[in-house]
């Protein structure tokens, strides 16, 4: 059910009236908690099933921390272990058993590729950290599970964030399901324009976008010059896509009565590989950050390594950005994605380079975000790719360019993708400098609104980030 | 709140401008009739094609006929004279208009129409009918196609939406000003720098993304993806699509005109098995199966024939050249058997090679 559908809108309608015609909290977010599973169903009946029982493993686990604390750290293994190997069998069972059938093949030995045909169940990445989070703290003590089952379920399930995050800290969530939430109209004043906003990215950006991109990427032998443009709408779709939903989310939980967290903060401004990870998908870099980035450091910090100390760190970002690449997909093309950017971050760190310290306006700055944003293009190129083998290919084989029609088709894309750039430029723009003219956000938004109309039922994709 | 009711004035500002502008450019009044208008011109290529050939078989389908079928393979196979539509991209809304604006009129009709298609095409209405397939069908209606607007547009809309269809002028002239503004985009570089026009930056477009440079793989992927609302659930529901569908008025005129309706349902490397189909797509098919036989409508059915290898298909729908006579050569086989099989059936065919005819294995 995607968030621009009208089955979704008439959804959501008849769950907010009720949700804000109930008085209590618990029904409230009982409520809540059964259009979330219905959200879900709608997809599959299988992933109803799945999400229902790991978070009846998380809830007895936790349940269990509190009550016994002497086996406090076993539970803790056995909900990293139902997590995580829930999120293996569903998600990267096959790319396991094809890789490994095609090693195998490669010794001559011939077996069959044991698959799973089931569709990865909608929102399975997210919602496992979300509650690998939650298992975690409190496994730490700094949360008491007294929601009761209901808030952790929801916290869990919650609808607006369930297909692509944000991943929310559970503290953050949590702290807002505990209390009565009674209608203001505050809610709709903040929501209306992320709605607004998300709606015309994700139909008039992201969607047209994705046309020209789909087609470069279609192609078996495209030139580099139309591979970089590609990649270059690609850089433009991915970030639309990604904020619409984000905006979605977001200004449906608000009209809901909860703060959902950012995930964006002008990412492709970033000067360095750290920057940049910095303000993508930055609720996905806090939880890498907390999990991942921070306890390995401390653990390799905490060791005596002698001439192998360069490896606490680097080995953190690797380790980190190898674990992002996986989360996005089961594909080399992501796994090497993120060891990209592994990579990067450690070079950036070897050579001392911080430009996000270097004072703004300078030439020396602004090279600096030059080569990363040429970084960050290619960075998707590796992502966007179909293969590693077809990527490699037109690198190392393909001419710059065959001929006439090769540039007019480059030019003619790249035309599109200028065009469909600037509403998103306008966007930063009015958050970035807050202007004093208090007409011109509401002329904004009001030209995207009518200009959405036009794009209705154009051609509708679904979210990008729905497939992990 | 300030800043919402701004917006909500400078929104109703831009829709009145748009309203006046479209409406002076347009010349429309309001509410206007809903779906498509479609011009008096009418494309009569398949009607003097039949008054010319008097063929007794009529073959109709998308691009996946025209990939199965060695057309004059199939002809020296069976001894048969066949004709045939297979116009890629189309689907059961043309299937209609090309049957009743063209078949229908010839003075002899086929004495049999094949219809090639595939899972739940033949009850999805509005499949391939906007956008770039609106012009395809624009080219077989006449100007008063009621059922075609009825059931491929206005039964598949929404209430909202058939609103905004009415009253709406920027909705329902958003094609024109798609394709005004995406003309406008996509050559602006091209002009600006090569003295290319539109023209000259879609005959370049056309080359370098032709079907011929395109990835096998990824076009699978991507035909698989278009295809994904023949899966709806609500497109697998038979007794819900049957009477929204073009079907019934396809089985309607052709026997007013005595023709014998054979259906040829094709194989998908979607779901290559049974096993590998939905269970909601396995009672689909048959219901649909038995709707075909109340109606004394002969099915053929390749959805799961083991004949037919997975290796034969370039991507989910359409066979690769190099085997396509390969599958001519098992229709032919079959065809030429159930005629064989079928002495009732009219076949006014003396010199066709049914002695030839093999059985279809069990």
């Amino acid at each position: 059910m995607s968030f621009t559908s009208l089955t979704f809108i008439l959804f959501f309608i008849v769950t907010s009236v009720a949700h804000w015609l109930i008085r209590s909290r618990r029904w409230q977010n009982l409520l809540l908690l059964a259009a979330s599973y219905v959200f879900v169903g709608y997809s599959s009946l299988e992933a109803v099933a799945i999400l229902a029982a790991g978070t009846a493993v998380d809830a007895l686990a936790t349940g269990g921390m509190v009550s016994r604390p002497q086996n406090k750290k076993a539970l803790l293994w056995v909900s990293l272990a139902t997590n995580l190997g829930m999120l293996l069998v569903f998600k990267y069972f096959n790319f396991f058993a094809a890789n490994v059938t095609g090693m195998l093949a490669g010794l001559g030995l011939e077996t069959n590729t044991l698959t799973l045909k089931m569709a990865l169940p909608l929102g399975i990445s997210f919602y496992t950290l979300k509650k690998i989070a939650y298992v975690v703290v409190v496994y730490r003590g700094t949360l008491t599970p007294d929601g009761g089952w209901i808030d952790f379920a929801l916290y869990v399930a919650f609808f607006p964030q369930f297909a692509a995050g944000p991943i929310d800290r559970p503290n953050h969530l949590l702290a807002q399901f505990s209390r009565t939430r009674t209608w203001h109209w505050e809610n709709f004043f903040d929501a209306w324009q992320l709605l607004v906003t998300g709606v015309f990215k994700k139909l008039v950006i992201a969607d047209t976008v994705a046309n020209v991109v789909e087609r470069i990427f279609l192609l078996e032998a495209p030139s580099i010059a139309l591979l970089l443009v590609g990649g270059l709408g690609f850089t433009l779709q991915v970030l639309a896509d990604f904020s619409a939903y984000t905006d979605l989310s977001r200004g449906v939980a608000r009209l809901l009565g909860i703060e959902s967290s950012p995930n964006f903060n002008a990412p492709y401004l970033a000067v360095s590989p750290s920057d940049f990870w910095n303000r993508w998908h930055m609720t996905l870099t806090a939880w890498l950050k907390e999990h991942i980035f921070f306890p390995l450091r401390r653990a390799l910090a905490r060791r005596e390594l002698g001439r192998w100390r360069w490896l606490a760190w680097a080995l953190p970002p690797l380790v980190t950005m190898l674990a992002s690449g996986f989360w996005h997909g089961t594909g080399w093309t992501y796994i090497l994605w993120g060891l990209y950017y592994g990579v990067l971050i450690v070079i950036y760190h070897a050579l001392g380079l911080q430009p996000e310290r270097w004072s703004a306006f300078t030439p020396k700055r602004a090279l600096a975000w030059v080569v990363m944003f040429g970084l960050t293009v290619f960075g998707w190129l590796i992502f966007r790719a179909p293969s590693l083998k077809w990527l490699g290919d037109i690198l190392t084989g393909s001419p710059w360019l065959y001929g006439r029609a090769d540039l007019v088709a480059c030019l003619s894309s790249l035309s599109v993708i200028g065009v469909y750039a600037l509403p998103l430029l306008v966007y930063h723009l009015l958050d970035r400098w807050q202007f004093s003219h208090a007409w011109l956000r509401p002329l904004v938004h009001a030209a995207s609104a009518a200009l959405t109309i036009i794009y209705l039922n154009a051609a509708p994709q679904d979210f990008i980030y729905f497939q992990f | 709140m300030k800043l919402f009711f701004r917006f909500l004035t400078f929104l109703l500002i831009f829709l009145v401008a748009a309203e006046l502008t479209l409406h002076l450019k347009y010349d429309r009044t309001y509410p206007e009739a809903l779906g498509p208008e479609f011009d008096e011109y009418m494309r009569t290529r398949f009607l003097d094609q039949i008054k010319e050939t008097q063929p007794q078989f009529f073959l109709m389908g998308d691009s996946m006929l025209r990939d199965s079928i060695d057309q004059a393979g199939l002809r020296d196979l069976t001894g048969l004279t066949i004709e045939y539509a297979d116009v890629p991209g189309s689907g059961s809304a043309l299937w209609y208009l090309i049957l009743k604006n063209n078949i229908a009129l010839a003075p002899n009709t086929p004495q049999y129409l094949v219809i090639f298609f595939r899972d739940t095409m033949l009850t999805s209405a509005n499949f391939r009918v906007d956008g770039k397939y609106l012009a395809m069908l624009d080219e077989y209606a006449g100007e008063d196609e009621a059922l075609l607007l009825e059931r491929a547009y206005i039964m598949p809309m929404p209430k909202l939406e058939q609103f905004m269809e009415s009253y709406l002028p920027m909705y329902r002239t958003r094609d024109d000003l798609l394709e005004l503004s995406g003309n406008n985009f996509k050559s602006f570089l091209p002009f600006k720098l090569l003295g290319c026009s539109v023209d000259c930056v879609d005959e370049a477009l056309k080359s370098v993304f032709s079907a011929d440079n395109f990835d096998i793989l990824g076009l699978d992927m991507e035909v698989d993806a278009k295809e994904n609302s023949l899966y709806d659930p609500i497109d697998m529901q038979f007794d819900h699509q049957v009477e929204r569908s073009f079907l019934p008025e396809i089985i309607r005129l052709a026997h007013e005109k005595d023709m014998q309706l054979i259906m040829v349902r094709m194989k998908t490397t979607r779901h290559p098995t049974r096993a590998d189909a939905s269970k909601e797509l396995l009672a689909y098919m048959d219901d649909l199966d038995a709707y075909l036989a109340t109606n004394e409508i002969i099915l053929m059915d390749y959805a799961f024939d083991e004949r037919v290898l997975d290796e034969w298909f370039k991507d989910a729908v359409h066979i690769q050249r190099s085997d396509r006579m390969k599958f001519t050569e098992i229709f032919a086989q079959d065809l030429l058997y159930l005629l064989g099989a079928n002495p009732g059936l009219p076949v006014d065919c003396p010199e066709c090679k049914l002695k030839h005819a093999t059985p279809q294995p069990e």
